[in-house]
C-alpha cells in the first residue's frame, strides 16, 4: 500500500515539475528618444500584432477629472495630421485588419492586428498617433457623448454595474484608485480641449511608451521600419510620478450602495493588498483560486452546493501597479447577507489556520499552467502580455518567469497572506442593495 | 495531416484588395514605396496561407468526429455539439435550462464531487449544457477529461435532490434579472420576432414552476442523441487517438428514432411597421432592436452579397448605422446589424443601446439607413473596403486552428459543398454595387419591421407618439398591456411658485396685472345653429358674474357681489346657498389663480400629446394644468361628486390673445361627457366695471 502511495505522490510531483508550457522568445531595445521596443517573431500564421502601451491611466487623473484618460483614448481615434477624421477604422479594415484600445487605472493600450504584409502600415499608424494626433473640438464634442453612452451601457444600465465603483471608493481614501476609469458624467462634461492637448503633450511621448510587435515578421526589417517611423519623434519631458501612499485599513468599514437595476442584494468584502509586483500578490492569486475557482473550490462547494445558501460566490485578487484589492462577494438565495458573510469568514479563518492540502496545492498550479497557455495563444495576447510585463512590472521576462514564481509559492505562503491581509478589521464590508424607488 | 495551399488567384485577390490599388504589388519586392513618413505605406507582397485539413470520421450511430491537429501549444479545445431541430417546450420552458444545470452533477460511475474535483485538479475548464459540452485543457490531461465528460453526459444520474437545488437556483437567477433592461429587451425581442417558433421561447417564473424532473428526463432522451451530433477536437492531439477514445466511449450511445422534421412555424411577421415598447422605469438607456425575418442561408448563392450588404449597413464600425448613430450623433457607444443564417429559423436584427432622450430620433435614423441601402447604390470604395475586410479576417482567422474545425462543422450542418471555403473569397470579390442594392431590396422589408424598444417610457414614448408611430406596449413577459402610466420627475427648481410666476409672466406680467381691477369678457359659441354668448364679469376683490345670452335674451345668470349672490334661469331666481357663497367669497378676482400661491400644491408632471404640463392641485378640488414651456394655463379639471359618483369637469383653455398687454385664452372648451362646447373670445374690456354690474 505504502509503495503505491509513494508512487502516486511521486507521479503527481513529477507532473508538477515538468514545464510543458512554451517559452516566449523576444528581443528588446530602446531608441534614443526613449521609446522601448519589444519584438516577438512567430511564423505560425501570416499575422502581425502591433501595439503601443502608454504608461498613463486613470490613476494619473486629477480628482475633478475622472474619466479623462479613457476619454482621451477615444480622442486618439479621431485622426492625425495625415489621417483624416473618420478614416482610422476604414484604413484598418480595408487592409484586412482589426483594431481596438483599452484604458485601465495604470496604462492605455492601442493595438492593431493585420495580415503580416501590413506591418509598415501598423507602425505608420501608431507613429502618426504618437507624433501628431489631431485633438480638436469636434472630436471632443462627439466622443463626449459616446463616452457617456459607454458608461450608461457598461455600468449604469447593468445589474451590479456599480459594484467596483462602490468598492474602490471605500477601500481607497488617498490613492487615485478610488475612482473609476470611466469617470463621472460631470467630470467628462467639464473636460476642456486645452486640458486634452496638455495631457497629450505630457503623457503621449516616446519615453513614456512601449512599442510591441508580435507575429510573422523579419526582425531586421521590423527594426528598419521602427527606426523610419519612430526615431524622429522627439523625446518628451521626463514625467515625475507622484506615488501616493494609501492608508491601511485598521477598522472594519461598513458601506452601502443602492442599485436600481437589481432585485437581489449582494454582499462584498474588500481588503487592501500589495502591488501585483509583490510576491504576496502571487500568493493571494493562488488563495483566491483555492477559495472560489471551479466547482470543487471551497466557497462554491460550501455555500452554493452543500449548504445551498448562495446563488453565486467568488473571490478574486484584483492587483494593480500600486496596490491590490482582494474582493470576496456573494449573492444569496433569499435575502440574508449576514449568513453569507459568516460562512465566508469561517472559511477565511480555516485558511489562516490550516495549510491547504497537497492535492489542492497541485490543483492550483495546474490551473496557473492552463491559464498561462491560454493567455499566450494569439499574437495579440502575447503582444499585450509582453507590453504589460515591461511597462507595469519593469521586467519583460516575467512572461516566462511568472509560472516559476507561482510554483515557488508554498502552502505556508498561502496561509501567511491569509493571516496578514484578510482580517475583519482590515476590510470594507459592502452591502449592495436594490434601490426601492416608487417609480411607475 | 494534409496541407492545402491556396491557389494563386486567391492570392492575387488578397494583394489587390489589401493594397487598395489596382497595381499588382506582388511584383514589388520593397515594402516601402517612399521615404516620406507622411505618406501611408504600401502593403507588402501577400503572405502565403497554409491550411491544415480536418480529419473527419463518422461513427455508426451518427456521431461525426472532426479533429484538427495542431502541436504548437500543449493544450486542447474540444466540444460536443448537437444539431437537432429545436423543440417547442411551451409551458415547460426551463426543462432545457435545468438539463444544462444537471448534466455534470453525477453519472452512474462518477459522482458529482469526484467529477468536479478531477476536472478542477487538472486545471481544466469544462462546461456541460443541454446541447453538448466544451472542454479546454492541457493536452497531458485531456484524454482523461474527455472520457470523464462523455461519461457524465451519457450516463447522468438525475437525482431528485439535485433537481430541486438547481430549480431553486434557477428561480433565484430569474429574480436577479427582473430589472435587467438589456436582458429583458433580448428575451422579449426574440419572443416578438419569432412568435410561435421555438427560438421565441424564454424561461419565465411561470414556466419554470411547471417543470419537474420527469420533464427534464424526457427532454434529455428526446434531444441528447448522436444522430446529428458532432465531436470537435482541436489542438495537441492525434486524430487516431481521439477516434479510438470516441469509438469506445460513445459506443453505447443509441441513435434516437428518426422523426420527420416538424415544420417549424414561419417567423412572426408584421403587416406594417410598428413599435413594440417595454417600459423599464429604471432604464438608463433604451435598448432598440429593429427586426424582421431573415431568408438568407449559407448555401444560398446570394450569401456573399448579403454578407457584404449587411457589413455596409451595420456590420462594423464604418457601417451606415454606426457612423450615424455613434460617430455623427454621439447617441450610442455602438450600433450593429446582422442577418441570421440558422437553418431552423433566423431573423435580421439591427440593434443599439441608446440614451432615452434621443431614442425616438434613433428610430428615425435607423430606418433611414435601411432605406438608404435599399434606395441608393453603395459607394464603390465602400464596397471594396468591406471586401478587403473579409479577406483580411480570413487571414487573421488562420491563426486559430479552431477556424478549420468550425469551417468543417459549418459545412456539414449547412450542407455546403466541399469547395465552399475555397470559393468563398472568389464569390465575395465578384459582388457588384448593383448586387448590393438588389439583395437589399430582396431581403429587407422596410414596411414590415418590428421595432422593439425597452426603455424609460416617460422620456421616450412622447417623442415616438409625436412622430406618429403605432405603438404597442408589452410587459417583461412579452404580453400585450395597456399604455403605462408614466411618472415624470419634476425638474429641479420647478415649484408651485415658479409655475405660477411663469404663468403670470406669460400673460402679461405681475405689474400690469396688479393694475387691472376688473375684466369683462365676451365669448361666443355655436349651439346647433344658434349663437350663444357668454359674458363673464370679474372685479376685485371677489365679485363675479356670468351670463349666457342668445341674442338679447338672457338664458342663464349667476351673480355674486362679494357677500351674497343669486342664480337665475328661465325666469326663476334663486339665492346662492351659504356654502356656495362662502366659496365664492374666498375666490380672488379678476385673476382667480392668485390664491394658488398659498392654497395650491405642485403635484405632478403630465405628458399630453408630447407636451409636459405642470399640474397644481388647488384646495377647491381642481387641478390646474400649466404648459411647462409657455407657462400658459391650459386646463382646469374640477373633481366633484355627482350622485355619489366621482366626476370630472375638464375645461381647456387655448389660443391666448393679447388685449391691452394682457393675454386671455381665445378659446375655452368644456366637455359634458361626450358633449363638447367651445367658446371663442370676442371681446375683453378692462377696468370698465363697477359695483352696478354685480347686482
Amino acid at each position: 500500500m505504502k509503495k503505491i502511495k509513494l508512487t502516486l505522490t511521486a507521479l503527481l510531483l513529477s507532473i508538477a515539475s515538468t514545464t510543458m508550457a512554451q517559452k516566449i522568445d523576444y528581443e528588446e531595445f530602446t531608441l534614443s528618444n526613449g521609446l522601448d521596443v519589444i519584438l516577438h517573431e512567430d511564423h505560425t500564421a501570416p499575422v502581425v500584432s502591433v501595439g503601443v502601451m502608454y504608461h498613463v491611466g486613470a490613476k494619473d487623473e486629477t480628482p475633478n477629472r475622472t474619466g479623462f484618460a479613457h476619454f482621451f483614448e477615444h480622442l486618439l481615434f479621431e485622426g492625425t495630421k495625415n489621417i483624416k477624421r473618420g478614416e482610422w477604422f476604414k484604413i484598418v479594415s480595408s487592409h484586412g485588419g482589426k483594431n481596438n484600445a483599452n484604458t485601465s487605472d495604470d496604462r492605455t493600450y492601442y493595438y492593431e492586428v493585420f495580415p503580416s504584409n501590413n506591418l509598415a502600415l501598423g507602425l505608420w499608424m501608431e507613429s502618426e498617433r504618437m507624433r501628431h494626433a489631431v485633438i480638436n473640438k469636434i472630436g471632443v464634442d462627439t466622443q463626449n457623448e459616446v463616452v457617456k453612452e459607454e458608461k450608461r451601457m457598461r455600468y449604469d444600465n447593468q445589474p451590479y454595474g456599480h459594484f467596483l465603483e462602490a468598492i474602490k471608493k471605500n477601500v481607497f481614501t488617498k490613492h487615485p484608485y478610488n475612482h473609476t476609469t470611466i469617470g463621472k458624467m460631470a467630470h467628462i462634461d467639464a473636460a476642456t480641449l486645452e486640458e486634452f492637448i496638455a495631457f497629450y503633450k505630457k503623457y503621449y511621448i516616446p519615453n513614456n511608451a512601449t512599442l510591441v510587435i508580435a507575429g510573422d515578421i523579419d526582425k531586421a526589417n521590423a527594426r528598419k521600419l521602427i527606426d523610419k517611423y519612430f526615431a524622429s519623434i522627439p523625446k518628451g519631458k521626463e514625467i515625475i510620478k507622484n506615488k501616493i501612499k494609501e492608508l491601511p485599513i485598521t477598522q472594519e468599514k461598513q458601506a452601502v450602495y443602492y442599485d436600481k437595476n437589481i432585485q437581489k442584494p449582494a454582499v462584498m468584502q474588500a481588503y487592501l493588498t500589495p502591488s501585483m509586483k509583490d510576491r504576496d500578490a502571487y500568493a493571494l492569486d493562488l488563495l483566491s483560486s483555492y477559495l472560489s475557482s471551479g466547482k470543487s473550490s471551497v466557497l462554491y462547494k460550501k455555500l452554493v452546493d452543500n449548504k445551498k445558501l448562495a446563488l453565486m460566490v467568488g473571490a478574486f485578487n484584483m492587483s494593480q501597479e500600486d496596490y491590490g484589492t482582494y474582493i470576496i462577494f456573494g449573492i444569496p438565495i433569499g435575502n440574508d447577507l449576514n449568513v453569507i458573510t459568516r460562512e465566508i469568514d469561517a472559511e477565511i479563518v480555516k485558511v489562516q489556520t490550516d495549510l491547504i492540502s497537497e492535492k489542492n496545492y497541485q490543483k492550483l498550479l495546474n490551473k496557473v499552467e492552463n491559464n498561462f497557455v491560454n493567455s499566450n495563444t494569439s499574437m495579440q495576447g502575447i503582444a499585450n502580455n509582453l507590453a504589460k510585463y515591461h511597462v507595469l512590472y519593469g521586467d519583460t521576462d516575467l512572461i516566462n518567469k511568472e509560472l516559476d514564481i507561482y510554483k515557488s509559492i508554498t502552502r505556508e505562503d498561502i496561509r501567511n497572506v491569509a493571516k496578514k491581509y484578510l482580517n475583519k478589521n482590515q476590510r470594507v464590508l459592502l452591502e449592495y442593495l436594490p434601490k426601492k424607488e416608487a417609480i411607475k | 495531416m494534409k496541407k492545402i495551399i491556396y491557389s494563386l488567384s486567391f492570392l492575387l485577390i488578397l494583394t489587390a484588395i489589401s493594397c487598395g490599388s489596382t497595381k499588382n504589388s506582388s511584383a514589388e519586392k520593397n515594402t516601402e514605396m517612399t521615404k516620406d513618413i507622411n505618406i501611408m505605406p504600401q502593403s507588402g507582397p501577400s503572405p502565403s496561407i497554409r491550411f491544415s485539413k480536418p480529419i473527419i470520421h463518422k461513427l455508426a450511430n451518427g456521431l461525426t468526429i472532426i479533429v484538427v491537429e495542431n502541436h504548437k501549444l500543449p493544450n486542447v479545445n474540444a466540444s460536443l455539439r448537437i444539431d437537432n431541430q429545436p423543440l417547442r417546450l411551451r409551458d415547460k420552458k426551463g426543462s432545457d435550462d435545468l438539463l444544462s444545470a444537471l448534466l455534470g452533477s453525477g453519472s452512474k460511475n462518477v459522482s458529482k464531487d469526484q467529477f468536479n474535483e478531477k476536472t478542477d485538479f487538472y486545471g481544466a475548464f469544462v462546461s456541460l449544457y443541454d446541447g453538448g459540452f466544451n472542454i479546454n485543457a492541457l493536452s497531458k490531461y485531456f484524454p482523461e477529461i474527455l472520457q470523464l465528460t462523455i461519461d457524465q453526459v451519457l450516463h447522468p444520474v438525475f437525482s431528485e435532490e439535485e433537481f430541486n437545488t438547481e430549480k431553486k437556483k434557477a428561480e433565484e437567477s430569474l429574480k436577479m434579472d427582473e430589472k435587467n433592461t438589456p436582458s429583458i429587451a433580448h428575451s422579449v425581442t426574440n419572443k416578438l420576432a419569432y412568435g410561435d417558433h421555438p427560438y421565441g421561447e424564454f424561461t419565465s417564473q411561470k414556466t419554470l414552476k411547471n417543470v419537474n424532473l420527469e420533464d427534464v428526463k424526457k427532454y434529455y432522451h428526446k434531444n441528447f442523441a448522436p444522430n446529428n451530433a458532432y465531436l470537435i477536437v482541436v489542438g495537441d492531439v492525434k486524430a487516431s487517438d481521439i477516434n479510438k477514445i470516441a469509438e469506445k466511449e460513445f459506443k453505447d450511445w443509441m441513435p434516437a428514432p428518426q422523426n420527420k422534421p416538424l415544420s417549424l412555424p414561419a417567423i412572426n411577421a408584421v403587416t406594417s411597421t410598428e413599435i413594440d415598447f417595454i417600459n423599464m422605469p429604471n432604464a438608463e438607456q433604451t435598448e432598440l432592436a429593429v427586426v424582421q425575418r431573415s431568408d438568407i442561408r449559407r448555401n444560398n448563392p446570394d450569401y456573399q452579397k448579403v454578407l457584404l450588404m449587411n457589413a455596409i449597413l451595420g456590420g462594423d464600425f464604418n457601417s451606415y448605422l454606426n457612423m450615424t448613430l455613434r460617430e455623427e450623433h454621439g447617441w450610442t457607444y455602438g450600433a450593429r446589424s446582422n442577418f441570421g443564417t440558422d437553418k431552423y429559423g433566423s431573423i435580421f436584427k439591427a440593434s443599439t443601446s441608446i440614451r432615452n432622450t434621443v431614442a425616438d430620433s434613433a428610430v428615425t435614423v435607423t430606418l433611414a439607413q435601411i432605406n438608404k441601402i435599399i434606395n441608393e447604390k453603395v459607394d464603390s470604395t465602400t464596397l471594396a473596403n468591406n471586401k478587403a475586410k473579409y479577406v483580411g479576417s480570413f487571414v487573421l482567422q488562420m491563426e486559430k486552428p479552431a477556424t478549420i474545425a468550425n469551417q468543417a462543422y459549418n459545412m456539414l450542418i449547412n450542407n455546403l459543398p466541399e469547395d465552399y471555403y475555397k470559393n468563398f473569397l472568389k464569390k465575395l470579390d465578384a459582388v457588384s454595387v448593383e448586387d448590393i442594392q438588389a439583395v437589399a431590396q430582396k431581403y429587407l422589408h422596410p414596411n414590415q419591421l418590428r421595432i422593439v424598444m425597452a426603455g424609460k417610457a416617460s422620456i421616450t414614448v412622447p417623442g415616438l407618439e409625436k412622430a406618429g408611430y403605432k405603438i404597442n406596449f408589452y410587459n417583461k413577459n412579452g404580453e400585450l398591456v395597456e399604455k403605462p402610466k408614466m411618472h415624470i420627475k419634476i425638474p429641479d427648481g420647478v415649484t408651485t411658485q415658479s409655475v405660477l410666476d411663469h404663468y403670470f409672466e406669460a400673460i402679461g406680467g405681475k405689474e400690469k396685472i396688479n393694475n387691472i381691477k376688473s375684466v369683462f369678457a365676451t365669448y361666443e359659441t355655436d349651439m346647433q345653429g344658434q349663437v350663444l354668448q357668454q359674458e363673464i364679469k370679474k372685479m376685485t376683490p371677489n365679485k363675479s358674474a356670468m351670463a349666457i345670452k342668445m341674442g338679447d335674451m338672457t338664458l342663464q345668470k349667476i351673480v355674486f357681489d362679494g357677500a351674497k349672490g343669486y342664480q337665475e334661469a328661465q325666469g326663476q331666481k334663486v339665492d346662492l346657498d351659504a356654502e356656495t357663497a362662502k366659496k365664492m367669497k374666498e375666490e380672488v378676482q379678476p385673476f382667480s389663480e392668485m390664491p394658488l400661491y398659498k392654497t395650491g400644491k405642485l403635484d405632478r408632471v403630465e405628458n399630453i400629446d408630447g407636451t409636459n404640463y405642470y399640474v397644481i392641485k388647488g384646495a377647491d378640488k381642481t387641478d390646474y394644468y400649466f404648459d411647462s414651456k409657455t407657462g400658459y394655463k391650459t386646463k382646469e379639471v374640477k373633481y366633484m361628486s355627482v350622485a355619489g359618483k366621482e366626476r370630472t369637469q375638464p375645461i381647456t383653455l387655448s389660443d391666448y390673445k393679447s388685449f391691452n398687454g394682457i393675454k386671455f385664452p381665445g378659446k375655452i372648451s368644456l366637455s359634458f361627457g361626450p358633449q363638447k362646447m367651445e367658446f371663442t373670445l370676442k371681446d375683453i374690456k378692462v377696468n370698465t366695471l363697477s359695483n352696478q354690474d354685480f347686482k
